[in-house]
Formats: structure tokens, C-alpha cells, sequence
């Protein structure tokens, strides 16, 4: 029978960190990446996705070592005030993450669906469905992303090679620059974009025991698939635009979209169809967000119940939307701080953790030979 | 034994026989098609008033015991002093009791009640009740039909893709046609949105408007038709419907297309195989339809979304509602074979999930695995 124990499996945790990520991404990274001409776009991506693999083995390999919460081992390894920063940290990049996020749907939603709408009540709609689906157990949001999962991966698949038909060829060969430097610099955006992979540290506990070892494989296979996915996408829309008019859109994936003609005709513009998938992989990522957020608060502090600390979560969301202003001014506030500024720090805290893993390890080796 | 034939869950093969209203025959009509020794069956007697004898079956080495303990304590557990028929019963020991989605699967055939034991299932029947409860159960289950596995699979599938399209149009389409027409003009073909603006010329109120009213008064024809005695009812359906919807856009309060779409909903909500999830994705539908007509193809996918969130928190036993669309690893993928698509008959050599783990698979002619 299933057994009630609030536990996920690594097999739902790949998929929830794809529908977390895939939407996210498909509208960040190609403003990350416009300074790039098509070629040095696709290398920085290939870059950018190595280095993240790598990253989740090393995410996976201290998850290994938790045994019980996050915030409790760092304690334990470096002290209290190192616990509290790393989750303040973790909580603020959240916070960044997620009105970036409901800005973002907002801005989609007056750009592409409702035009006479104000983006601030999209994005509030947004934070209010993240909330309905952080409420409650774990298992129900991951349930959700296990059947969300093939729908959406499915269309997107079939919508992607829908939109390869508008695909010139004559786009890929007129480019010839190549600048290793800007390739190499712009790869850390796309790694920055997914470092954030690192919060899933604070789920160790709700991750099934006995099997947490594989978590490394779990967080390298949605990493790969959702390179996969931006691979695609970026080379279609290389092809499909030409490098200079991509660099031009704000909003290429969906414009991408808006060029799909099937046959037969049944519908005349695929871009609504394609955001209301989008929107679902988005909805995924608000739910996890605010979900995140609680935990991160919760092992902050103990005593305060979960399901309200849900709700101050996406409260303190809403209030930094309201202030936030625009997307644009958004958008610019997320990679300034939430990329540039605060996941380096993030990113960093993992790897210190590994390597002082790595040199007790060595240590415990020593002591052990040196006892032999 | 005057066995009644079934009349709301019809079959194509099979068998014909419904449940009775006395307990001792629908017990003999279990019997009959479970000759094993393993059957049991558990006796309460619920209401300090009624006095309700109450029976709960199940095949001791298929049914887990810690459900059919739980089941007992459940109906065990109801304090009231009346208990006249099944459905309250099913109200008062639901897990959700807010959800509009069922958690027990009603059913009055005994056929479909032998099946169900023969997986694993425990069955609760009622005196002076034609149904017999079944849990544990999922959303799978529940588009499932009886003549589901006396038919050929490859018909059976495509059955069931019809029923799960005709869910999805049941509590969508009114609401997508809205957000099409009243938001997203430009994603329809210009033949199509010529016609339907040619359609709605004249017409006073706004899409909403129209197809809520539409919706509403099918609601009301659909109501009296129940309510009316039998050939009385079926008249009020034809002629309701003809007369109301001719009449309303001959007045233009409402375009052609919206009969249309009203029809089609309707049409899919008919087709579910429950009708408590029919009933359930009724009310869903007009959540959609309020969403859609404020914030169109963002309202229906919220919409969506907080659907599947709903779903998604629903257990029954403790099994996943969603089960196997989630967690469909579980029991070696065996009960993905029997969901959307139907796997041939020699191919479903396991019993689902509902069973005991060591008595999954079903056994050969020989006895033998």
C-alpha cells in the first residue's frame, strides 16, 4: 500500500525541478543571453548546463550527508550565524525568484492575453494559486507535477517542432563571430539561472530515506532535460529569426510560437495555446516557490506553524510586487541581486560544504590508517 | 428473486442484473458470482433509530486488512440516529468532506461489485439500498464501465479516450469558448469568427452572460426532467430543450453558438461513466466559466490549475486519487495498462494495487502463477 510519510520520490523531485525550471528559464535566459549572436548563444548554453551538472553533484553528494534538516547540519559544521545567514540568503534569492516570476506572468498576461488587464492583479492571481498549492501536504504538489509533467512536456515537444518549420537555414551560416570570452562570462548567467537547484537542500527531509544518494541523478537528469528543451528552443529561434532580430525581441519564445502554422488550419495563432502551457509550468513554480520559502522560514524558526508560514510567505511576496513596480524594473532587480549578487554566495555555500566534507573524509582516512 | 435490471450504468455486454433494495438478495447475487470460501462479509447495524443492517465484503486474502479494519471503524464510528440509505452513510465517513468529487464508487450492479472484490476492493452494502459502496477508489476507476473488460481493448480504449475528452469538454469548453471569443479573437480561424460574430449580431448580453444563462436553464430542464415522472420527464427534456433554445435565439437573447456549446457540454458531461463525477465536474464548470469570463485563457488555466491541486490533495485510503497517473511506478506499472488505454486481457496478469502485494498476480487455469 502507499505509505503516509510525506515523502517524495527522486523520480517526482526530477520532475518537479523541470516544470520549476522550464518555464522560468524559456523567458530569463534569452535576456541573459542577448548580447550573443546565435552560435555563441548555443555555447554558452552547453557551458552554462555542464557547469550546472556538475554543480548537482555536488548539491547531491551534501544532501548525502544531512541527516535531518538543512539548517541543522550547517549548524552543526559551521556554526549558527552561518545557518541563519545561508537561510536569510536562501530566503531573500526565494522572495526575488518568485516576484520575478508573478511580475513576469503579469507582463506575459497584458503583452499576449489581456491587454486592457493591470500585470500587478495577474501577478497577484499568480502568488494566490502558488498559495493554493503550497497549502497542504508535499506529496499533493508533487502529485501535480507528475501528471502536469507529460502534458506539458509533450506539447511543448510538439509546439517546438511545430515551430521548427519557420526554420531558415540560411540563418545558422551567416553567423561567423565568436567571442570565447563573452561566451564564457554569459555561461555563468545560464549557470546562475540554475544554481538555485541548491534550495532543494531544505527538502533533504521530505526526500525518501535510503535513496537520497541518487539525489545527484535525479537533479543531472532535470538539468539535462531541461538543457535539452533550451537547446532546442534557442536553436529554433536562431533559425527562425535570424541572430540580430532574436536579440531584438522581448519576448522570443512566445513570438516564436505566434509564427506556428499547422495544417489544416484550426487555429489561427498556437502563441495563446503555448502560454496557457507555459502558465501551467509556471503555476508549478509559484507553488514550489512559496513552498520553498516556508521551509527555509520554518527551519529559521521552529516554532512558527507551516501552513502560516505559507501564508507569510506569499504575503510578504504580494507586498514586495505591489513595491516592486513594473517587470522591467523586476527583472533588473532579480539578476542584479537575486543572480549577481546573492547566488554566488549561494552557489559557493554547497561547494564549501562538499570540500570540508571531502577533507574530514580525508582526515577520518588518516586516523583510521594511522589506528591500523 | 424479482432482480431488477440495471438502469443507470447500461451495458453493451454483459450482464443485465441490478442490486435489489433487500440486503439477503444482493448478498446471494455476490454469492453467486464469487463461489470462494474466502469471501467475507462483516455485519453493523447503523442508526439507534433505523437499525440499517449494514454488510461490508471482501476476499480475506485479496483485501488489505488495515482497509477493511478502517472501513469498519468508520461506519462503526457514525453516531446518528438515522441511516436510511447509503448516501448518507458516504457523506458521513468521506475523507474530504468538502470535496464535490466522490470518494466512495457507487454502484448497482452486482457484476461490477464482484469485480471490484475480486481486486482487492471492499464492498459496503445497505438494507433497503439498490447500491453497494466501493473503496478504495481513484479518478481511473471511476471512467471505468462494467463491459470495460468483455470488450475488445483496442475499442475499450478508444471508449475511454472519448470519456476522458468528454471531462475535459464537460467542465471546459463553456469556459474556453468564452475566453476564445470574448478575449482571444485572433487565435480563431477568420472564417470562424466571422460566422460567430454574424451569429451573435443582435445579441444584448456579453458571452458570459449568454452561456451562463444558456447553462442555467439546461440546469432547470435537466432538474425538472428527474424530478417528473418517467414519460413526463423525457417530454420535459425534448421539448424544454427544443422549445427554450429555439425560442431564445429566435428572441436573440442568445446566439446559435452558444446552443451549441451548451449541447456539447452537456453532451460530455453524459458521457462520464459516474455520474457523482459528472455531477462534481458540473460545479467545476462554472467556476471555469466565472474565471474565463474575467481573465479568459489566464482564468481557465488558473482554473485548471486549481483543479488539479484539488485532485491532486484527494486520497482515498490512503491511495492517491490520481493513482496511476501519479505514483504510477507503484505495482510494477501493472494498473497504467488499465487506465487511459486498456491493455489486452492476457497482457493484465496483475491484480491492482487495491490487493494484497503477495496475492497481485492473478492465477492460470492450473492454479499455478
Amino acid at each position: 500500500m502507499f505509505a503516509n510519510n510525506e515523502k517524495i520520490s527522486l523520480r517526482q523531485l526530477r520532475k518537479v525541478l523541470i516544470l520549476d525550471w522550464i518555464g522560468k528559464l524559456f523567458l530569463l535566459l534569452p535576456i541573459l543571453l542577448q548580447p550573443l549572436n546565435g552560435r555563441e548563444k548555443m555555447g554558452a548554453l552547453v557551458l552554462g548546463i555542464l557547469a550546472a551538472v556538475v554543480y548537482g553533484a555536488v548539491v547531491g553528494s551534501v544532501a548525502v550527508k544531512i541527516n535531518g534538516t538543512f539548517t541543522g547540519y550547517v549548524r552543526e559544521r559551521m556554526g549558527k550565524l552561518a545557518a541563519g545567514t545561508v537561510g536569510i540568503l536562501f530566503f531573500l534569492y526565494l522572495l526575488l525568484n518568485m516576484v520575478y516570476l508573478a511580475q513576469a506572468v503579469g507582463e506575459l498576461c497584458r503583452v499576449f492575453l489581456l491587454p486592457e488587464s493591470r500585470p500587478v492583479v495577474s501577478g497577484f492571481m499568480y502568488l494566490l494559486a502558488g498559495l493554493a498549492a503550497a497549502g497542504g501536504s508535499v506529496q499533493k504538489r508533487v502529485r501535480a507535477a507528475e501528471c502536469l509533467f507529460p502534458t506539458v512536456t509533450l506539447l511543448l515537444i510538439l509546439m517546438l517542432a511545430a515551430a521548427s518549420g519557420s526554420v531558415e537555414t540560411g540563418h545558422f551560416l551567416e553567423i561567423s563571430e565568436y567571442r570565447p570570452g563573452d561566451v564564457f562570462q554569459r555561461s555563468s548567467c545560464v549557470f546562475a539561472a540554475f544554481a538555485g537547484m541548491g534550495v532543494v537542500l531544505y527538502l533533504v527531509p521530505h526526500v525518501n530515506t535510503g535513496k537520497t544518494r541518487g539525489m545527484t541523478g535525479a537533479i543531472r537528469g532535470a538539468v539535462l532535460i531541461t538543457g535539452g528543451f533550451l537547446l532546442a528552443v534557442f536553436a529554433v529561434m536562431t533559425g527562425a529569426f535570424g541572430s540580430t532580430d532574436l536579440n531584438r525581441l522581448e519576448w522570443p519564445v512566445p513570438v516564436l510560437m505566434s509564427n506556428v502554422n499547422l495544417p489544416g488550419e484550426f487555429l489561427q495563432r498556437w502563441d495563446v495555446v503555448f502560454l496557457a502551457v507555459l502558465l501551467m509550468a509556471l503555476l508549478m513554480a509559484s507553488g514550489t516557490g512559496i513552498h520553498y520559502m516556508s521551509r527555509v522560514l520554518g527551519e529559521l524558526f521552529p516554532k512558527v506553524e507551516e501552513e502560516g508560514l505559507k501564508k507569510y510567505s506569499a504575503g510578504i511576496a504580494a507586498v514586495v510586487l505591489l513595491i516592486s513596480g513594473n517587470y522591467q524594473t523586476m527583472e533588473k532587480l532579480f539578476v542584479r541581486w537575486a543572480l549577481c549578487a546573492v547566488m554566488p554566495f549561494l552557489a559557493a555555500f554547497p561547494i564549501l560544504l562538499w570540500v570540508m566534507e571531502r577533507v574530514k573524509r580525508g582526515w577520518i582516512g588518516k586516523e583510521e590508517k594511522e589506528s591500523e | 428473486m424479482d432482480i431488477p435490471k440495471a438502469e443507470s450504468e447500461k451495458s453493451m455486454r454483459g450482464s443485465r442484473q441490478a442490486f435489489t433494495e433487500q440486503l439477503e438478495e444482493n448478498l446471494k447475487l455476490i454469492r453467486t458470482r464469487i463461489q470462494d470460501e474466502r469471501l467475507r462479509k462483516r455485519h453493523l447495524i447503523l442508526g439507534t433509530r433505523t437499525k440499517t443492517k449494514v454488510s461490508l465484503l471482501y476476499v480475506e486474502d485479496l483485501a488489505y486488512e488495515g482497509i477493511v479494519k478502517e472501513v469498519y471503524k468508520r461506519l462503526d464510528g457514525i453516531a446518528r440516529d438515522e441511516v436510511l440509505d447509503s448516501g448518507v452513510a458516504e457523506q458521513l465517513t468521506k475523507g474530504d468532506t468538502r470535496s464535490p468529487f466522490p470518494q466512495y464508487q457507487a454502484t448497482e450492479r452486482p457484476d461490477r461489485t464482484a469485480q471490484a472484490l475480486l481486486e482487492g476492493r471492499v464492498a459496503v452494502l445497505f438494507d433497503h439500498s439498490p447500491e453497494a459502496l466501493l473503496l478504495p477508489v481513484t479518478l481511473n476507476t471511476l471512467f471505468q464501465a462494467s463491459d470495460d473488460y468483455y470488450r475488445h481493448f483496442w475499442i475499450v480504449s478508444f471508449l475511454r479516450v472519448i470519456r476522458w475528452l468528454a471531462a475535459f469538454l464537460a467542465a471546459f469548453l463553456p469556459g474556453l469558448y468564452v475566453a476564445a471569443t470574448g478575449f482571444h479573437t485572433q487565435i480563431l480561424p477568420t472564417n470562424l469568427i466571422l460566422v460567430m460574430a454574424e451569429a451573435r449580431k443582435g445579441v444584448p448580453f456579453p458571452g458570459i452572460v449568454e452561456v451562463l444563462l444558456m447553462e442555467l436553464s439546461f440546469e432547470l430542464i435537466r432538474e425538472a426532467g428527474i424530478r417528473m415522472p418517467g414519460a413526463i420527464g423525457n417530454t420535459i427534456g425534448i421539448v424544454g430543450g427544443l422549445i427554450v433554445g429555439q425560442s431564445a435565439v429566435s428572441a436573440n437573447l442568445i446566439s446559435p453558438m452558444t446552443v451549441v456549446i451548451v449541447a456539447f457540454t452537456a453532451l460530455g458531461s453524459f458521457s462520464v461513466p459516474n455520474e457523482e463525477v459528472s455531477e462534481a465536474l458540473r460545479l467545476v464548470k462554472y467556476l471555469i466559466l466565472v474565471l474565463a469570463g474575467i481573465w479568459g485563457i489566464y482564468g481557465v488555466v488558473l482554473g485548471g490549475w486549481l483543479l488539479l491541486i484539488h485532485l491532486a490533495g484527494l486520497k482515498s485510503f490512503e491511495i492517491p486519487y490520481l493513482y496511476p497517473f501519479t505514483g504510477g511506478e507503484m505495482n510494477q506499472g501493472a494498473d497504467l495498462k488499465d487506465s487511459l488505454i486498456r491493455s489486452p486481457m492476457n497482457r493484465m496478469w496483475k491484480r491492482p494495487v487495491f490487493a494484497r502485494r503477495e496475492q497481485r498476480v492473478r492465477m492460470g487455469k492450473s492454479g499455478k502463477e
